[in-house]
């Protein structure tokens, strides 16, 4: 599953996005379980948003093996890099650890390749597709809102903070790597063996996909003691998630209209949310450590 | 020098005496002597006082995958001529349940990592509890079990950082997703090579692919070739590292 509840931020009004991930032998079977699946969450009036990334059949091999060029579709980028970012699986996670290791792994031992391992310590090629998710995401935003006007005012608040949020999460997982990498890790860059910091840095990454978004942008404030940035930032994604939780006032954002936007008190909280939450992580990318706000402008600009 | 050599279960299932006739032709120096079936423990343990391992530098037996005309306690009491002539006894950890009637074999008991069928031994972490209660057994890694558990090798580094002092011999094979073992494939030689800086030369290598008379020649080349120390590519000059605009 994915979005809120899987993030650990479920609200009254959340709908449930699930897929059904195959990795493995083709069974036919599988697309009547999918149809199953979807029968019982639509029985709970949960479906997954209109777009159909969700709410179907997932499989591994286009996860893996199409990453970039004109096979990595919209949809298919979408599904990784929220199984990267934010996933759960409800029951055993073997076969969603499986492949996100698969993943993490192709990320970072293609770019080994291409670098001395003891000098390797920004995963560049997952960090750029996380980048690129973010833009996408908003840029499809304003698509949508060119396409259709309904929730258009839920759609921006959800980008600006829940969407923003996990972007974050893994911008901060790759900057980690370099930051604040784990011992293995440290240990096999040291020794300048490619196989090993291949393995403890997908090791390092996929412990970032067994934690929320939440926790980890809070380990990236923890990390630099960077107290009034958090407070301000938490604060705000806290108020966000009140407001979803008010059926009241997410059903105000939901039918409000673009041109009502402006005046509407609950856009205009919801959207001083957004400020504060963006403040307070710009303190912390921009206004704390030298050495980290030189590696968030490079690497998260270029 | 690596000795390497089949498992005669492989070969021929319940026939060691074929097995090792199919093997007499290919100077190999490992053997694993397969009991996998309980039933198939007394004729081994019969025969083996006649067998001509003679030609043999490391030989193994494999321990039933399951108890079933057997218990526990009986099939370790059957194995114990194995202790006498310093023979490894290769073990399924998930049919441990009383850890007590094994601890006689002391080095001798060597446990093997599980593949996704089984309901535990399958990571570094399932298998510490073994060698918590089996503190002086030794290991046999199967990469064809840790490959299926985590194809990215990163589990096989983690249970080899963990037990590779406690290492005695490696399980070669390539398997499917019913468990089955076949020859291997480019895609096992590749990660087979990812990990080899963690394996010394000295451990034997048991293949467990089931194979034919006459893919044994190609099994035992492709095995070799596995198991070479992996090439650095960019040592190679073949690709240069471009360096960092940053560190």
């Amino acid at each position: 599953m994915f979005g809120s509840l899987a993030r650990g931020e479920w609200t009254q009004g959340s709908d449930l996005d699930w897929t059904l991930l195959v990795d493995g032998q083709v069974v036919g079977e599988h697309a009547d379980i999918a149809h199953r699946i979807a029968d019982i969450v639509q029985g709970d009036k949960k479906t997954p948003g209109p777009t159909g990334v969700f709410g179907g059949l997932t499989f591994s091999h286009d996860i893996v093996h199409f990453i970039g060029g004109d096979d990595d579709t919209n949809t298919n980028t979408t599904r990784r890099i929220l199984l990267l970012l934010e996933s759960k699986s409800l029951g055993d996670d073997t076969v969603r650890e499986r492949v996100l290791r698969a993943v993490l792994s192709r990320y970072v031992g293609e770019d080994l390749l291409y670098h001395e391992p003891s000098k390797y310590y920004v995963p560049r090629f997952l960090l750029n597709d996380y980048v690129r998710y973010w833009r996408m995401m908003a840029v499809d935003s304003a698509q949508k809102r060119r396409e259709r006007t309904a929730k258009w005012a839920l759609r921006n608040v959800k980008l600006r903070l829940s969407r923003k949020l996990i972007f974050v999460a893994g911008f901060w997982a790759c900057l980690s790597c370099r930051f604040n990498p784990s011992a293995d890790l440290k240990t096999s860059r040291e020794k300048d063996n490619r196989e090993g910091v291949r393995a403890d840095m997908t090791d390092f990454l996929f412990s970032f996909c067994q934690q929320s978004p939440l926790e980890t942008v809070a380990s990236a404030f923890i990390r630099y003691e960077a107290w009034d940035a958090a407070k301000r930032s938490f604060d705000a994604y806290e108020d966000f998630l009140k407001i979803l939780d008010d059926p009241g006032e997410r059903s105000r954002l939901e039918e409000l209209k673009t041109a009502d936007a402006m005046s509407d008190d609950t856009f205009k909280r919801a959207k001083k949310d957004a400020e504060e939450f963006q403040e307070g992580l710009t303190k912390l990318f921009f206004e704390t450590d030298n050495a980290l706000t030189s590696m968030a402008q490079i690497a998260g600009v270029f | 020098m690596r000795f390497i050599g089949f498992s005669t279960g492989a070969l021929a299932l319940g026939d060691f005496g074929l097995a090792l006739n199919m093997l007499r032709d290919f100077n190999t120096k490992a053997v694993e002597l397969s009991a996998l079936r309980d039933h198939e423990v007394d004729p081994l343990m019969s025969a083996l006082p006649a067998l001509d391992l003679h030609g043999y530098s490391y030989v193994s037996v494999h321990a039933p995958s399951a108890f079933k005309t057997l218990t526990e306690d009986e099939v370790a009491a059957r194995l114990t001529p194995c202790i006498d002539r310093n023979i490894p006894v290769v073990i399924h950890p998930d049919v441990i349940q009383n850890p007590g009637c094994w601890r006689r074999f002391g080095q001798l008991l060597c446990v093997e990592n599980m593949d996704k069928r089984k309901r535990t031994g399958r990571t570094a972490n399932e298998l510490e509890y073994f060698f918590s209660e089996l503190p002086e057994a030794t290991f046999c890694l199967d990469l064809g079990h840790s490959r299926q558990i985590d194809s990215t090798m990163s589990e096989t580094r983690r249970i080899l950082r963990k037990y590779g002092q406690r290492l005695r011999q490696i399980h070669f094979s390539e398997i499917d997703a019913q468990g089955h073992h076949h020859g291997a494939t480019l895609a096992t030689i590749l990660t087979t090579r990812s990990i080899v800086d963690l394996i010394g030369s000295e451990v034997p290598v048991i293949i467990e692919s089931q194979i034919s008379s006459s893919e044994i020649a190609r099994e035992l080349a492709v095995v070799r070739h596995a198991l070479e120390p992996s090439t650095d590519p960019t040592r190679e000059g073949a690709i240069k590292d471009w360096g960092e605009d940053y560190h």
